[in-house]
């Protein structure tokens, strides 16, 4: 699964140009953003910044009023969710409370008409590698939360997006579960190729993850910094930026 | 401590719910309980009757027929209302609940106007000879109308946000708009779609109005069970008609029953909000 050393820099592959998005009655207005291939974006900002609606946005959910996403150089801006190899993990994870772990991972494969024995093999090593092979019969409501953010972080990487999105990844979870889903991101981060956008207002969630980040405020994305600047940070600072 | 107790505001409060409570309690159980007890002995009579028996098996078929229709019906309108936009889905909403409150007698002419001769009927009768008036048709079709707001409402209701959320992330799974609907909307919306089936049959078994504008209550040709109530009630058959109406009080609470105990077993899978 995790199969390459993912290529940190080089060409550019999400491209957001001047993006406008009405979601209800929220709008962002004038985001730009450029993400290179294999690499972590960290994307900080206070609640109700826009910082979901964004990753939603990008996924296909809400009609684009002005501007432009360009995934490796193809304008995916009117292209359908299901059209565009980006994968979303909630915050509360949406798992599928009728189907079981097994199920809910290897719901991907289903959908894309996959033949039963490989979904079972590729269920069987996603379940090892996210180590659910004890809960694969379980049903989302009797998993612990640790337990449930490995469910749809295997969902989402069985079918190998190009980009996946993390919304607040580890808010949701006590000290202990934290560790473990921390330590399964940084092997996801490590050895995956997927390019991964993560949403935080945690500073040290953002420091161990990051290889650029921008800051979501007034509904409106600030300047991409590297994560040398994060790191010669205090937490002081950072939060002072996020309540500016 | 006792007069202390009865003096005090909240015992007070409490003492005049639990009097409303028990007097609307006695209000609606002692007539249903009077129909039982004097109707109970006269259901296996009642089914001895064939005329009583065609009733029976005629309220069964068209408030079967009734509520698949109404549930295939509704859960798509349901759907359909929630993708709407804010403003048109509450216009369409009231407009959709108007049928709901509406004197089941009204619904009835209503349905003579559009459906008789002198309306739509005249041409469907001619050109396929399907007939509404004074016909088994004519049956589903006043249970169908007087019901159908109702499962539009129940299945709106049942489609609730926290499903958007889900069935997005099977688009972002690869799943298209339907395939998120049939695979994750329709199995999660399941005990409200079942709980709405029950309640949509329990209402059109019990309907009568609508039914004897359009359908009339012909004995052995268009006799519900409600209607045979009211022929045997007006030619002065009480016992028949305490039977039948035992009868349907049972059926009714058989349907509490299921409501109660069958459905929420489908509902121990869903999974408790996160709330860490």
């Amino acid at each position: 699964m995790y199969s390459a050393v993912p290529q940190k820099g080089g060409s550019s592959m999400l491209d957001v140009e001047h993006l406008s998005v009405q979601a209800g009655s929220f709008t962002l207005s004038e985001i730009n953003l450029q993400v290179n291939d294999g690499t972590c974006f960290i994307l900080l900002g206070k609640s109700g910044a826009g910082k979901t609606v964004f990753l939603e946005t990008l996924a296909g959910r809400y009609q684009v009023k002005k501007g432009k996403i360009r995934w490796n150089g193809t304008d995916i801006t009117a292209s359908a969710p299901e059209k565009r190899r980006i994968a979303l993990v909630y915050q509360d994870y949406a798992l599928f409370p009728h189907l079981t772990v097994a199920q809910n991972i290897a719901f991907p494969l289903k959908m894309a008409g996959i033949q039963k024995q490989i979904r079972r093999e590729r269920t069987d090593g996603m379940l090892e590698s996210f180590s659910l092979q004890n809960a694969a019969s379980k049903y989302p409501g009797t998993l612990s939360g640790g337990e449930r953010q490995r469910t749809a972080l295997a969902r989402a990487l069985i079918m190998e997006p190009e980009l996946l999105l993390l919304d607040e990844p580890l808010s949701a979870l006590d000290c202990i579960n934290k560790e473990k889903v921390q330590e399964m991101l940084q092997k996801v981060h490590a050895s995956c190729r997927t390019t991964i956008i993560q949403v935080t207002h945690d500073f040290e969630e953002a420091q161990y993850f990051a290889d650029t980040f921008a800051v979501m405020k007034n509904r409106t994305l600030s300047p991409v910094q590297t994560k040398d600047i994060l790191m010669s940070m205090k937490k002081e600072d950072i939060y002072a930026l996020l309540d500016e | 401590m006792v007069l202390n107790r009865l003096t005090d505001s909240n015992w007070i409060f409490y003492g005049i719910l639990a009097l409303i409570f028990a007097g609307s309690l006695f209000f609606l159980l002692v007539p249903l309980a009077a129909v039982l007890v004097h109707g109970f002995s006269y259901i296996g009579a009642s089914i001895t009757s064939a005329e009583v028996r065609f009733s029976l098996l005629l309220s069964i078929r068209t408030t079967t027929e009734a509520t698949i229709i109404c549930m295939i019906a509704a859960t798509a309108s349901g759907y359909a209302l929630k993708q709407l936009p804010p403003l048109p889905r509450k216009i369409f909403f009231s407009i959709l609940s108007v049928p709901m409150s509406l004197p089941h007698l009204v619904s009835g002419v209503a349905l003579l106007l559009v459906y008789g001769r002198l309306g739509i009927g005249g041409w469907l009768f001619r050109t396929t000879g399907i007939d509404f008036i004074y016909t088994k048709q004519g049956i589903t079709l006043a249970l169908v109308f007087v019901n159908l707001s109702y499962a539009v409402i129940m299945m709106y209701s049942a489609f609730d946000t926290n499903q958007e959320q889900m069935e997005f992330t099977a688009r972002t799974l690869g799943c298209s708009k339907a395939g998120a609907f049939f695979n994750i909307t329709l199995p999660v919306t399941l005990p409200s779609l079942l709980s709405t089936a029950v309640m949509t049959w329990s209402r059109a078994l019990g309907e009568f109005g609508a039914v004897i504008m359009i359908a009339g209550s012909t004995r052995m040709k268009t006799e519900t069970l409600p209607t045979a109530i009211y022929l045997n009630m007006a030619t002065g058959d009480l016992d028949t008609a305490l039977g039948i109406s035992a009868m349907l009080i049972l059926v009714s609470v058989l349907c509490i029953i299921i409501l109660q105990v069958c459905i929420p077993p489908f509902r121990r899978k869903e999974a408790a909000p996160c709330s860490m």
